[in-house]
């Protein structure tokens, strides 16, 4: 195995330098991120943490749907975390930190008007995006080999603006626990406005965006460097308008005619990116379906994959259908096998994509990986 | 579960390991981790610098701006005319920060402080479905005149804001202060407030 086995498991992660560097700045901006929680939580610790268990809530359940995006390569949880590491702790301190003194720079040079009506258009879209961005690149330096398809750059940038959505979601509930006298009314209106309402168009969306295009530039290498550049720039662009357009003042008359209008304004602001994100989504996932189908062409029909596997195998709806259904004839313990069988099976095309030959050793392996997994589920029963 | 041999392939959580070919492109290095780090804190020199650079200006030229009837105020840091939103008539101002609106009224007046207060609740009730009123208390305006304050939310069907009410009589002008922002916002702007109605002039 020796020569051509490199992961992203954690001691792996730990020989790259981008690591060592993600470490120092995850240590010193956790510093100024926990001396802000820990500020919170001594001054009203009740709205903390109903914050906390609101955010959990919500966070939970969209970073596993973001995960699942990729059902062909599931992310290594350990490079999740760097994601959202990245985004909730160091994004967000050196955003917060230049957003501040950018606002300070703009309230010298325009008008006090312009400054409070256009302030956060300009200057968080430009700070934001570019923190979170440069988390994308320190991934890419940590493990290279992560990113081998447009989905990887689309779930790792969702992930980064998760993690920084999150925080400063935490922010603002504070913020708002502290304006309305410390109830937790403060926070639960915030919850509604900032994650039921308008969560969907918010860091998840930009830094998706950013992400899609950053993989397709690091991916894409058989196409002109001019073609890759240009869907990166264009992509990079489309996050920071996605952002600026959210943050902008536009549709503000229509936002104070009632709830309606203003759940409407929210939507007419957000939902074409959303769409826009969706869409790029659906091709990354085209592309890896398409991917996954030509790296298992040799081993379909084989022992190890059969036809009718396969075409499991490449629909979630299909795989999710025959766990449910081989748990209800044959129990839990035969689901967890087929689970692992299918993820094993799934792995083959990714060995495929890496090795030079079909005979490869590490191809073997994996191969009895998966007849053993087989074997032990006729074993079930 | 996970045969040895099997290890680490069975990984339910996480994806498992892969196989990658080894070359240059996994290599360490730090010259891309340095050009990031040199990136984040050149960003962040960039935009103090910037700050810094133009500290000295300020666009914002906070002059007294005659309300009327001899009353003067004048606009903190930051607060700019909100005459296109908000329409307060002759011998008035109207101001707006963050989100948060403020006008000056003065009139001719022969009655007290509470009666003013009286009168301007009245005008507030009309405006509202319902308004909770608390207390008002005895405060100072413009250096030494007193005046009354209080704090009023107001309940409609679409918006619900705070309000901070504040009038003062003398030598005959009363001055009515209204502050109204949506529910919490007003304590952000509380100083700005504060030092406006103390930088007042009023007629003695």
């Amino acid at each position: 195995m020796k020569g051509y086995v490199t992961t992203a498991a954690p001691s792996r992660l730990a020989r790259q330098p981008a690591f060592w560097l993600f470490a120092a700045l995850l240590v010193n901006c956790f510093l100024l991120v926990g001396l802000e929680q820990v500020s919170y939580l001594a001054a009203y610790p009740g709205a903390w943490l109903l914050s906390i268990i609101l955010l959990a809530a919500t966070a939970i359940p969209a970073a596993l749907i973001i995960y699942r995006f990729d059902h062909f390569e599931p992310e290594p949880a350990s490079m999740i975390a760097v994601a959202l590491l990245w985004g909730g702790v160091i994004a967000l301190t050196f955003g917060g930190i230049t957003n501040s003194w950018f606002l300070t720079f703009l309230q010298h040079v325009m008008p006090a008007g312009q400054v409070d009506a256009w302030g956060a258009a300009i200057v968080a879209p430009i700070n934001e995006e570019l923190y979170k961005g440069l988390g994308l690149v320190i991934m890419y330096l940590m493990a290279r080999s992560e990113f081998d398809s447009v989905m990887d750059g689309l779930v790792y940038g969702a992930m980064i603006g998760l993690g920084f959505q999150v925080m400063e979601n935490v922010q603002y509930f504070m913020l708002a626990t502290d304006e309305s006298g410390g109830g937790p009314g403060g926070v639960v209106g915030m919850f509604f406005l900032r994650v039921v309402v308008s969560g969907l168009y918010s860091h998840m969306l930009f830094t998706g965006l950013m992400g899609f295009g950053f993989a397709y530039y690091v991916t894409q290498r058989g196409r002109a460097a001019a073609h890759r550049v240009g869907v990166f720039v264009l992509c990079g662009v489309l996050a920071w308008a996605a952002h600026f357009v959210w943050n902008s003042p536009w549709l503000e008359r229509l936002m104070s005619q009632g709830s309606g209008a203003f759940v409407m304004a929210l939507i007419i602001k957000g939902l074409p990116f959303l769409v826009l994100l969706v869409l790029m989504a659906v091709f990354a996932r085209r592309r890896e379906s398409q991917a996954f189908a030509r790296l298992m062409a040799g081993e379909v029909g084989s022992d190890a994959v059969s036809m009718e596997e396969f075409e499991i195998l490449r629909s979630g709806r299909k795989r999710r259908a025959t766990l449910r259904s081989m748990k209800q004839t044959k129990g839990p313990a035969a689901r967890t096998v087929l689970k692992q069988l299918m993820r094993a099976q799934m792995n083959l095309a990714l060995f495929q994509s890496k090795v030079a030959s079909d005979d490869d050793p590490a191809l073997e392996a994996q191969r009895d990986v998966v007849r053993r997994l087989r074997a032990r589920l006729a074993a079930l029963g | 579960m996970n045969q040895p041999g099997d290890s680490p392939i069975y990984v339910v959580r996480g994806a498992p390991p892969r196989p990658v070919p080894g070359g240059r492109s996994t290599r360490p290095s730090w010259r891309g981790p340095l050009i990031v780090v040199a990136i984040m804190f050149g960003w962040m020199v960039f935009t103090f610098a910037l700050a810094a650079i133009a500290a000295p200006n300020d666009p914002n030229v906070e002059a007294p701006t005659p309300v009327g009837l001899g009353v003067v105020v004048t606009p903190a840091d930051g607060w700019y005319d909100a005459g296109d939103d908000w329409e307060v008539g002759p011998d008035a101002i109207a101001l707006q920060k963050s989100g948060v609106y403020l006008a000056f009224w003065a009139s001719s007046y022969g009655g007290t402080n509470e009666s003013l207060l009286d009168e301007q609740l009245g005008y507030l009730k009309e405006d509202f479905d319902s308004i909770r009123v608390l207390p008002a208390s005895s405060t100072t305006v413009a250096g030494d005149v007193v005046a009354l304050a209080t704090l009023v939310t107001g309940v409609s069907e679409y918006w619900s804001p705070e309000n901070e009410l504040v009038v003062a009589v003398s030598r005959g002008v009363g001055v009515v202060m209204l502050a109204t922002a949506p529910s919490g916002q007003l304590a952000r702007v509380q100083g700005d407030i504060d030092a406006m109605l103390d930088d007042m002039v009023m007629p003695r």
